[in-house]
């Protein structure tokens, strides 16, 4: 099946620069002298800044190591990676991730673990302190600054995990199924608090996941991957109004649409 | 963290534990005074009780007790410090590691009191050696756990270190060092049980000076059992404070880190 | 502690904030990545692993040479420092003559009667107290303490009861394997897991069932490491008391050499030991791989 892509008709109006380029974007893995894994191939996205876009597609069709790439934690792959028109070289604090396990360290508090993010930020330690309180009160956990992260739920170590993520202010934020190892209610929970912290904070984000029904839920475009070898399938645009409503017709017809996909492949 | 006990997991009542200590003192008391054996080796547990006030009011007991304790703390802390640098080398350089690493292994591996002959020619017979001895019986459990700990630090965290741009010193104190914390201290609860356990060792292998252990040699070389069994009790006493610190430590790192370490 | 569940965000509760004011940070300065990749050619691969193989030998090697030096040199004097060809001429005349045979097999046969002894012992006194609570509250307290005495502490009392011969070897070898081997035993059972117990309790299986089928077989792998351990304590108690009370034996060797300063004797005598120590550490640590397979390890912290 050919890969089929469909760029919006209009790209939301440029603001301040900021816009993620990923240009002929393929990678593979050589298992051994003669077998060679496509991991990824001829990716191509257009992310304009301030956008909300979502990733779905099963395992292994290379989601992961996109964002992985995005991040710069993999350096080797052909294409270019561009943020603000300038190719990424290596890890950044512009750009700022949140994995599926929330990955804060245990030996820090709440507080303490969100500064990390500002560890190499140039600001003086007032403005660090403030910043990282403002961001521990954008996730509502004001009031478990000094808990460790062994005495609060998975989905408030989570929060601290997005806390610690935006709190350095990137200009993409990349996030990696970060509900997956939640329960039902706590994703639900978590996908409209992300929303909202995404509204009030205008960063772009990219979001991987393999639950359709949370990428229609969030993203202005969904992007469709396919795996073996992993690339875009389509791109959907997600034309609703927000906060959106999974029972809205509209919503529903998206959803299948994008489903569709997944049944054909099975 | 090694504990050399296993706890209980029933919850029938607690006297029974004493039944068999209780009715073991007094079959052995009913022993002795009856003559059971007149080997002058049954000597019965008031005597022991007796010798053990003389030891302690003569101040004969706190002399030698003080003697090994100087003796083993100081090989403890000798050979905890070389044991963190040389662990920490090995934890953070892989050159070093694999220059170093197999032979240290190898090393290890040797009965630790097969080097007393050597160290006593090297050494002499006093206190010397004997703390160079202990030292490295503190050294061992130091370096592996602490090299074992620095070397399993999750790959998770060590990459949220990269993403936030932390530099090659940064990562190490900010996360290799805190995320190894529960192995050190594993490592260094062992080198103290070693430390003390070499101790006595020492004391029978190079002998003189003062110490619980040459006590217990004299004791049974005169054939003072009674000296021996007060021996014995000092020994598991300590041992039993060791193993009541390393809970106690145990229950600290719980709360802090919310993990057992192992 | 009781987990706590903070309150949901709406947009209305966010703190007001103007678009226009939000200020990126300056962008943080951008590092060179630290490794420059370089093609990995097969001639690379192979000469970079065997560089890699060559390192363990570096250090030994050095030492070795500055050893040889030393000697040669005169650095040292030989009752402190032999040479090494010495060392190794001495190890060749023992194997030759046949001594380290003789004091070899006299060790192997000690450790091994005192081990098997212990072990047994050690499983049969965990299995008692693994199967029966009742027993485990008799007998537990008092093995709890008697175990904090540790072998060195015995020795004295042990050499009063059965004087120099070798009895008191197999005894002494025999408790040091002893106590690990029976706690790991009770650890092992104690350690079940529980899921797999409420699979059978589920199944109806009877108490004889549950013991036979699931107990038994998943404590194999602990009890293992238990007498691995075992082994390791035996082997260590034999060198002191062989160092102290015996009249053959590797052990003996050592002090023997010493005594009459000849310290080519001491080395060679150490290597032995080190040598038979590990070979049969490996042997046990292999059947343990294989019985841990697919099992979480649970007793390295009785070190």
């Amino acid at each position: 099946m050919p890969a089929i892509q469909s760029f919006s008709a209009q790209t939301p109006a440029a603001q301040q620069g900021n816009g993620l380029r990923l240009e002929n974007i393929s990678k593979h893995f050589s298992a051994s002298a003669d077998t060679r894994l496509q991991v990824l191939d001829n990716v191509q996205l257009d992310i304009a800044p301030g956008e909300f876009i979502t990733i779905v597609g099963a395992s292994g069709c290379g989601k992961s190591t996109l964002l992985r790439l995005i991040l710069g934690l993999d350096e080797e792959f052909d294409g270019r990676i561009l943020l603000d028109e300038k190719p990424i070289k290596g890890t950044g604090l512009e750009r700022g991730i949140v994995f599926q396990d929330h990955r804060l360290f245990p030996w820090l508090t709440v507080e303490q673990n969100v500064a990390v993010g500002l560890k190499n930020a140039p600001l003086t330690p007032a403005q660090k302190r403030d910043t990282v309180r403002e961001h521990i009160h954008l996730v509502g956990l004001q009031d478990f600054t000094e808990s460790y992260p062994h005495q609060i739920s998975g989905g408030m170590a989570q929060r601290v995990a997005i806390a610690r993520g935006l709190v350095n202010r990137p200009s993409v934020l990349l996030l990696d199924e970060p509900f997956g190892a939640l329960d039902a209610l706590t994703r639900t929970r978590l996908q409209r608090e992300l929303q909202n912290i995404w509204q009030h904070e205008k960063i772009t984000m990219v979001h991987v996941t393999h639950d359709v029904d949370e990428a229609v839920y969030l993203g202005d475009r969904v992007v469709v991957m396919q795996p073996h070898p992993g690339r875009i399938r389509r791109i959907v645009d997600i034309d609703l109004p927000r906060p959106r409503n999974r029972s809205d017709a509209r919503f529903i017809a998206l959803r299948d649409d994008v489903l569709s996909d997944f049944a054909e492949l099975s | 963290m090694s504990t050399l006990t296993v706890a209980r997991s029933s919850q029938g009542p607690r006297y029974r534990g004493w039944v068999v200590p209780i009715v073991g003192i007094a079959v052995w008391w009913l022993a002795a005074s009856q003559g059971f054996s007149d080997s002058g080796l049954l000597v019965s547990p008031g005597k022991v009780a007796v010798t053990a006030w003389e030891q302690v009011s003569s101040g004969q007991f706190w002399r030698a007790i003080s003697a090994s304790l100087a003796r083993d703390l100081s090989g403890f802390f000798i050979g905890t410090t070389l044991g963190l640098v040389l662990g920490c080398l090995l934890g953070f350089s892989r050159l070093f590691e694999r220059l170093v690493g197999p032979s240290f292994n190898t090393f290890k591996q040797i009965s630790l009191f097969a080097w007393i002959p050597l160290i006593s020619v090297w050494f002499g017979l006093g206190d010397v050696a004997k703390v160079v001895f202990l030292s490295l019986a503190a050294l061992v459990p130091v370096v592996v756990n602490t090299c074992d700990g620095l070397r399993s630090v999750s790959p998770a965290l060590l990459e949220v270190a990269k993403v936030y741009g932390f530099t090659r010193w940064q990562t190490i104190v900010g996360v290799m060092l805190p995320a190894a914390l529960p192995s050190i201290f594993t490592g260094i609860y062992l080198a103290l049980v070693y430390s003390w356990l070499a101790t006595i060792g020492a004391e029978y292998l190079l002998v003189s000076g003062e110490g619980i252990g040459n006590a217990l040699i004299d004791g049974s070389e005169h054939f003072m059992m009674d000296l021996v069994l007060f021996g014995m009790i000092v020994i598991g006493l300590v041992g039993w404070a060791l193993n009541v610190l390393a809970r106690r430590l145990e229950r600290r790192m719980q709360r802090l880190y919310g993990i057992l370490p192992r | 502690m009781a987990r706590a569940n903070a309150p949901a965000l709406d947009a209305q509760s966010l703190p007001a904030k103007k678009r226009a004011t939000i200020e990126r940070l300056p962008a943080a300065p951008v590092r060179a990545p630290r490794r420059v990749p370089h093609a990995h050619t097969a001639k690379t691969a192979w000469r970079s692993r065997a560089l890699n193989g060559a390192l363990p030998w570096l250090l030994p090697l050095a030492l070795l040479g500055l050893w040889y030096l030393g000697t040669e040199r005169g650095w040292l004097s030989e009752q402190v420092l032999p040479p090494p060809a010495f060392v190794y001429q001495t190890l060749g005349d023992l194997i030759t003559s046949g001594d380290l045979w003789l004091n070899a097999s006299a060790s192997l046969q000690r450790v091994l009667v005192g081990f098997l002894i212990g072990s047994s012992l050690g499983i049969g006194l965990g299995l008692a107290m693994g199967l029966s609570k009742t027993i485990e509250d008799y007998l537990l307290p008092t093995f709890n303490a008697l175990v904090q005495i540790p072998v060195l502490g015995w020795m004295p009392f042990a050499l009063l009861l059965f004087g120099i011969g070798e009895p008191l070897k197999y005894v002494l070898i025999a408790h040091a394997a002893l106590v690990p081997v029976t706690l790991c035993t009770l650890q092992a059972f104690h350690e079940v897991p529980k899921r797999l117990l409420e699979v059978g309790r589920a199944y109806g299986f009877s108490q004889r069932q549950i013991v036979t089928d699931i107990v038994l077989p998943s404590a194999v792998a602990p009890i293992f490491t238990g007498l691995r351990l075992g082994f390791t304590k035996a082997w260590l108690s034999l060198v002191v008391v062989e160092l102290l009370a015996s009249s053959e034996g590797l052990g003996y060797l050592i002090a023997y050499g010493r005594q009459l300063f000849q310290l080519d004797l001491v080395m060679a005598a150490v290597v032995v030991v080190g040598t038979v120590g590990l070979l049969i550490d490996r042997g046990f640590e292999f059947i343990e791989r294989r019985l841990n397979k697919g099992r979480t390890t649970t007793t390295r912290s009785l070190a």
